[in-house]
């Protein structure tokens, strides 16, 4: 009875290891923000846990399962689940675990599930949804979704069975309903009209108009209504680039990889126009409040403009090539974010062609814009013997205003003490603020916009990201084994950590699941 | 209180007189003479009887669950103590305590910046501890075909409890890092044994060794949503003491 008696007084914690132990990874920092919490899957467990502001967390039942891949809905209320099992063809019921398993017996099954609330929408996957599918595009309200395998995908994708790349799976997330709809050959891109009526599937060399849910012109739900086909000539392919809807959804705007071509859809006459513009499009952007589209160069010192009513084009001198473009409230701002000696930031006027301009200090390579202010990180550029600003990482601020206003502020470029790892923006009544995580600072920087201002807030561990929840706070997620996330609400700048989900099943060794139904 | 065969040797005194002694009726008819009381042989070279015996034991089970492999390399080892008294001289029934914890770091395997999958000692790290504390009541069978060894079987309840610490800073008591998890469970187990024993010169006291090997039955030891262990498997227990 000594024994233990004896222990009471000493620190626990000093005695030497009786060895190590390489557990893998016990969570993935990217973690999955949704209305009811955060999901962060366990890939050493294997399990998908779902974290709530109150410091719980809970085990997401899939069944035996193990998360491969998250997406969530805009509005945060639903999570798509890719997931996957071993499956033993062996029947022993001795074979309980995987390595129990012979080599040439043992495979790997796949399925999608549809999360909400922490459980498993209608109790089961998604009926024959492949989780090949890597790519989501959502409506606007975030009742239907649209699965398609990125043109990208190689032999990493792990076919269960057999797939078939001529149709798109779309999802009704009210109740898990899955309609399957042939389009053409391998989707690219899928878009959803204003109205979330129907969806435009761009795949190659065609365009297939979509009908959802409403019958409409006679054409039944869930069926491709028109299809456009953007070359006739089947020995030549049309890839399509990018691709905007315009004039409320009429018109869809496609540009072409490596093409100067630009199509332009009518979706209710079924017709198609063909423009040409003076290079391939780097960015589109569409003003509807101007009624036109914005095209930008990468490689020349130009903006194309496009007038919906006649579809004109007009072409407008810059002072530098300009790669990247973003809608504002004051106009659209370009920029560039691929070769860095271009610096220029314009505030462009679509309507009247006039620019304002601004420069970077540094290359810009993620830039943030809001209603009043639009932020940027920039790369240093230089060597030790640079200036300070180009041998640092470099935070932004610009003031954004139509162009032609007088007494807009210069541009603040604040320089930063390591390389910055998330930012946020957020835009209050008062106030204007840009969240800021830098690597191996363990602190947040909450940074006031109009007077460049910066308070911290102490966070527990070095920042690994940050994320906005859908109920308008943020998530920051921290370098911790045991797993640490950390609910701010910046409304008053508190902080509720949540640490230790990662050990979530930390002694569990997943045995073969399903083995009833497999027999 | 002494023991049996003093009492039995005391019991030559004579016991005392009645003050008042009736007178008998008539002389009594002679009877033959009796036969001298036998002098009782006191064997003063036996040892005494020793019914206690208190060991330090060391034991352990050969944990065959594969998740014990994370938190310790030494399966369930434990120091503990054991007392035993000897009801009959082949049956001692016995209470055992013993302890044991175990620390571990854990390195935490991900993917770096570039996306390429870390293994080893990578700076994600935490440590975990292990604390065991188990307690036994049982009894022993003994056959002694001599005074200075024996073989004995054994028949035992056991409990276990669990309590498991993880901690990704130790040294620092306010860190958010820190998590507990804790669980009792019960079981049952038989061994056998040999022990031997060797009289010192005081003669009141032994020196006791023993060594037995046997099987332990556990139920899991459940420690919350960090999931649960198999605590059962081939128990070995060697032990040194003393009897008195």
């Amino acid at each position: 009875m000594l024994l233990p008696l004896l222990l009471l007084g000493c620190n626990p914690w000093d005695i030497p290891d009786v060895g190590s132990n390489s557990p893998g990874e016990l969570w993935d920092p990217a973690v999955v923000p949704a209305k009811d919490g955060v999901y962060v899957r366990l890939p050493a467990a294997g399990t998908l846990v779902r974290v709530t502001h109150d410091g719980a967390w809970s085990t997401v039942d899939l069944d035996g399962a193990r998360p491969d891949r998250l997406f969530a809905s805009p509005d945060g209320a639903s999570v798509f689940v890719d997931t996957s099992w071993d499956v033993c063809e062996d029947d022993d019921p001795a074979i309980v675990y995987p390595e129990d398993c012979p080599d040439s017996k043992l495979s790997t099954a796949t399925e999608v599930a549809l999360v909400r609330d922490g459980e498993r929408v209608g109790g089961a996957a998604l009926d024959g949804v492949s989780a090949a599918l890597d790519q989501v595009a959502w409506t606007t309200d975030s009742g239907t979704a649209a699965l398609y395998l990125s043109p990208e995908a190689g032999a990493e994708v792990v076919v269960d069975g057999y797939l078939n790349l001529n149709e798109v799976t779309f999802v009704e997330t009210a109740d898990a309903t899955v309609h399957r709809v042939s389009v053409g050959f391998a989707p690219e891109s899928v878009l959803f009209t204003g109205d979330d009526s129907r969806a435009v599937v761009l795949s190659r060399s065609q365009v297939a108009v979509v009908n959802l849910a409403n019958d409409v012109d006679g054409c039944d739900a869930w069926s491709v209504c028109v299809t456009y086909h953007l070359t006739l000539d089947a020995d030549q392919t049309v890839t399509p680039h990018d691709v905007v809807l315009v004039g409320d959804g009429r018109y869809a705007l496609v540009s072409v990889e490596s093409s100067s071509d630009v199509y332009v859809l009518d979706l209710e006459r079924e017709s198609i126009d063909l423009l040409e513009l003076v290079a391939p499009p780097s960015a589109v952007v569409d003003d509807p409040a101007n009624n036109r589209t914005v095209f930008t160069f990468g490689t020349k010192p130009m903006v194309s403009v496009l007038e919906h009513d006649f579809f004109e084009v007009q072409d407008i001198a810059t002072d530098e090539p300009e790669s990247a473009a973003a809608l504002t409230s004051s106009g659209v701002l370009l920029y560039n974010d691929a070769i860095d000696a271009y610096k220029d930031v314009l505030m462009f006027d679509p309507a009247s062609g006039d620019w304002d301009e601004q420069r970077a200090e540094n290359p810009i390579y993620d830039l943030r814009a809001g209603t009043r202010y639009a932020v940027a990180n920039e790369r240093p550029e230089g060597t030790a013997l640079s200036d300070v600003y180009d041998s640092h990482y470099v935070f932004g601020i610009f003031q954004l205003a139509p162009a032609g206003t007088e007494g807009v502020r210069d541009p603040v470029h604040l320089v930063l003490q390591s390389e910055p790892v998330g930012l946020e923006t957020l835009e209050t009544d008062s106030a204007d603020y840009a969240l800021l995580l830098l690597s191996d600072v363990d602190s947040l920087l909450k940074v006031r916009l109009d007077d460049a201002s910066a308070t911290s807030i102490d966070l527990p561990a070095a920042p690994l990201g940050i994320a906005a929840s859908p109920d308008a706070s943020f998530i920051v997620t921290g370098d911790s084994p045991m797993g640490m996330v950390s609910f701010v609400d910046p409304a008053d700048d508190s902080l509720q950590t949540v640490t230790g989900f990662a050990t979530s099943n930390f002694l569990g060794r997943p045995a073969l699941p399903r083995r009833a139904a497999s027999e | 209180m002494l023991p049996l065969f003093f009492r039995i040797a005391l019991a030559d005194e004579p016991a005392p007189a009645p003050e008042a002694a009736p007178q008998p009726a008539a002389p009594a008819p002679a009877a033959p003479a009796a036969a001298p009381h036998e002098v009782l042989n006191v064997d003063l070279d036996a040892p005494p009887v020793q019914r206690w015996e208190v060991t330090a034991e060391l034991s352990g089970i050969v944990i065959q669950d594969p998740s014990w492999g994370n938190l310790t390399n030494s399966g369930e080892v434990a120091w503990g103590i054991d007392a035993g008294y000897h009801v009959l001289p082949w049956l001692t029934p016995y209470v055992e305590l013993g302890y044991n914890s175990a620390a571990m770091t854990q390195y935490g395997d991900g993917v770096d910046e570039t996306g390429a999958y870390t293994t080893g000692e990578s700076e994600r790290q935490f440590r975990t501890l292990f604390g065991q504390t188990h307690a036994r009541i049982g009894a022993r069978a003994t056959w002694s075909p001599s005074p200075y060894f024996g073989m004995y079987g054994a028949l035992h309840l056991q409990g276990l409890y669990g309590d498991l610490r993880m901690d990704d800073d130790p040294d620092d008591d306010a860190n958010p890092g820190q998590l507990q998890a804790s669980g009792v469970t019960g079981g049952a187990g038989a061994s056998v044994g040999i022990q031997a024993i060797a009289p010192t010169r005081s003669r009141q006291v032994s020196v006791l060794f023993r060594m037995e090997a046997g099987y332990a039955w556990f139920a899991p030891l459940e420690l919350g949503d960090v999931g649960s262990l198999d605590p059962q498997g081939v128990s070995i227990r060697t032990g040194i003491g003393l009897r008195f």
